[in-house]
């Protein structure tokens, strides 16, 4: 199944959020892809944010939360030079703690929301 | 070397460019009657820009217009050389009428970027006006002079003329070249073994739009197949360079048009013609490949588009036979079922009208034939409006025909639903032959639920693209695991495919 995906595809929203808040924390920290700099993983995951969120049974206003931050990075990026200083200044940018933390927000309630489902 | 493979492989394949072709040699066979029996040859020669700056522009515009494809194109071009016109027009019309019609135009719109198609159009539109000046440059008064035919008659007898003359085309030379463009396709799938192509087109790859010149010049691809490829060619990142030179050469060129022009010809002008074509389309395509390469895109590291040019068969099958009906049988549409009957009716009566001696004879007492009484409130029509409103209608049924074709969100939803439940279970079970003719079918309605709701001046906002984007994804996902025959991959991928269609259809219910 693996060789269809990026080495490092995360498969759910959930698993992208974590990965997401944990190179927010660390960028120093390497990348578990070998080859891969935290920032292109970082980049790479907030690029496929919208489309794991449309994989995933979020409501419409979640989504579009979810799709506008990470549309919001994506364009960021795009009129700025995206070497590593700047990537870290991005991370420390109110808006993208903003950002990550409401993702983190909407994962966690979620995944509540399917642990309740579950219980018999 | 299996040669009963490769004799299946190749009969397959002409079979089912048979069948696709149908619709549109119908078309054709109409087009060159109306030419030959309304228009006539000094009409035909005026519609088409007579000997003037606006012959090549016009031949552009009437190409995009019509619903040809290569292989129908031929009678018309047959006709258009009988009414006297240049050579280069004749050329630039055979080049374009395939590339584009409304109905192709409007899925290439919506589905890929519409600058990309505007682009591709306008590319199509440089490209035969270079090598229809070159040509009248390098090869002047190729043109015959017009051959002299009677008026036709107005009333009954001219729709009588028409359809008779739609016998005469069935029955004709035209049509042995659209059997030798056939015999092409079978060629190329004789000497191209299963799935060599899917590696063919990759974005980085410097050689594919050469690949592709090779391939697609024996190829035959509908303009609806075509654009269904550059589509897709955009959704997964494939190679912009090879996707125009596929639209430019695969669709407008074929191995019975290149027959045809040597006969007309000889062979030096159409080695020549071939030759410049293939390399301005390949400067064309090399020149767009990076202004147009979309972004945001994860490059795909093959592609299926081109399976359809190989041999279907690998060596681990053995009932070749067998094989080749099922696949011809599930490649028939009903408009083709439609055509084809059309098309074997009028090539039998064409048959019996020329080998009788009928046809002319028929044809002369239809010039000859005493005017009925007229109604005094009737009004003769001049060919010439008769012929216009022959070229609207074809304009607006095409786009009636669009209408049709794109059906809206609401009934495409219901048939993606039906066809999501003949697949349901047939994963787990690895009914690949099923999943094999269901997942192409749902792939193309989603394609189409894209196009419907544009359509309709509704388009899918991003929430519903993007589930509708995950459903496809996982149906691709599927196809790769049916193909592998891996069942535990089908199975994940099927009830995966199964959860992100009813998500799809929540998200198009609000």
């Amino acid at each position: 199944m693996e060789e269809h995906f990026p080495k490092h595809w995360p498969f759910t929203i959930e698993r992208a959020s974590q990965r997401l808040s944990a190179i927010a924390r660390d960028p120093q920290a390497p990348s578990p892809v070998e080859g891969l700099s935290p920032r292109e993983e970082f980049h790479d995951l907030m690029k496929w944010l919208p489309l794991l969120a449309a994989d995933s049974d979020l409501d419409r206003k979640a989504f579009e939360q979810i799709d506008r931050g990470a549309l919001a990075w994506q364009s960021a990026l795009q009129v700025t030079p995206a070497d590593d200083a700047v990537f870290r200044e991005h991370l420390i940018h109110p808006d993208t703690i903003a950002f990550l933390q409401s993702l983190d927000a909407i994962c966690l309630a979620e995944r509540a929301r399917l642990d309740q489902l579950q219980q018999p | 070397m299996d040669l009963t493979m490769l004799f299946w492989g190749a009969v397959t394949r002409m079979g089912q460019a048979c069948i696709a072709a149908s619709p549109t040699i119908l078309v054709g066979w109409l087009v060159a009657a109306v030419f030959e029996r309304i228009l006539g040859r000094e009409g035909t020669y005026r519609l088409f820009g007579g000997n003037t700056w606006r012959q090549l522009p016009q031949a552009w515009l009437l190409g995009m217009l019509l619903p040809v494809c290569s292989l129908g194109v031929i009678p018309v071009m047959v006709q258009m050389r009988r009414s006297g016109i240049s050579g280069g027009t004749i050329l630039a019309f055979g080049l374009t009428a395939p590339l584009f019609n409304p109905i192709s135009v409007l899925y290439g719109l919506t589905l890929s970027d519409p600058w990309a198609i505007l682009a591709f159009s306008l590319c199509s539109l440089v490209l035969i006006t270079i090598m229809g000046m070159l040509w009248d440059r390098l090869f002047p008064n190729s043109q015959l002079p017009p051959e002299p035919l009677p008026k036709t008659p107005y009333g009954i007898r001219r729709i009588a003329a028409v359809t008779l003359s739609m016998c005469d085309q069935a029955f004709s030379a035209a049509s042995l070249y659209i059997l030798v463009a056939i015999a092409g396709v079978g060629l190329l799938a004789a000497m191209l073994p299963a799935g060599v192509l899917q590696r063919a087109a990759n974005q980085n790859d410097l050689l594919a739009p050469c690949t592709m010149a090779l391939v697609s010049t024996l190829a035959y691809v509908t303009p609806m197949t075509a654009i269904v490829q550059v589509a897709s060619m955009f959704q997964h990142g494939n190679s912009i360079a090879a996707s125009f030179t596929l639209l430019a050469l695969g669709t407008g060129v074929n191995l019975g048009m290149l027959m045809w022009m040597v006969a007309h010809y000889r062979w030096r002008p159409t080695l020549c013609w071939l030759g410049c074509l293939i390399a301005i389309v390949l400067a064309m395509s090399y020149g767009i490949d990076r202004p147009l390469q979309p972004k945001g895109i994860e490059p795909a590291d093959h592609t299926h588009a081109f399976d359809i040019y190989c041999n279907p068969f690998t060596t681990s099958e053995s009932n070749f036979g067998e094989s080749t009906w099922r696949i011809l049988r599930e490649s028939v549409h009903p408009e083709e079922i439609v055509s084809m009957v059309a098309i074997a009716v009028l090539l039998a009566a064409g048959a019996i009208l020329r080998l009788s001696g009928l046809l002319p004879r028929w044809m002369d007492r239809l010039h000859t034939w005493p005017m009925l009484e007229r109604n005094s409130k009737d009004i003769v029509l001049p060919n010439s409006v008769i012929a216009a409103v022959c070229f609207v209608g074809l304009i607006v049924s095409s786009i009636g025909a669009c209408f049709l074709y794109y059906p809206p969100v609401e009934e495409v939803r219901k048939e993606m639903q039906a066809i999501e439940a003949e697949m349901l279970g047939s994963y787990h079970r690895g009914e690949w032959e099923k999943l094999e003719y269901w997942i192409p079918i749902q792939e193309d309605w989603g394609h189409k639920l894209t196009v419907g709701a544009t359509l309709r001046q509704r388009p899918l906002d991003r929430y519903q693209q993007l589930k509708l984007q995950v459903y496809m994804n996982k149906l691709e996902l599927l196809e790769h695991a049916v193909e592998d025959r891996d069942r535990d991959e089908a199975s994940a991928f099927g009830q995966q495919a199964a959860q992100a269609f009813r998500r799809l259809k929540d998200a198009l219910a609000r």
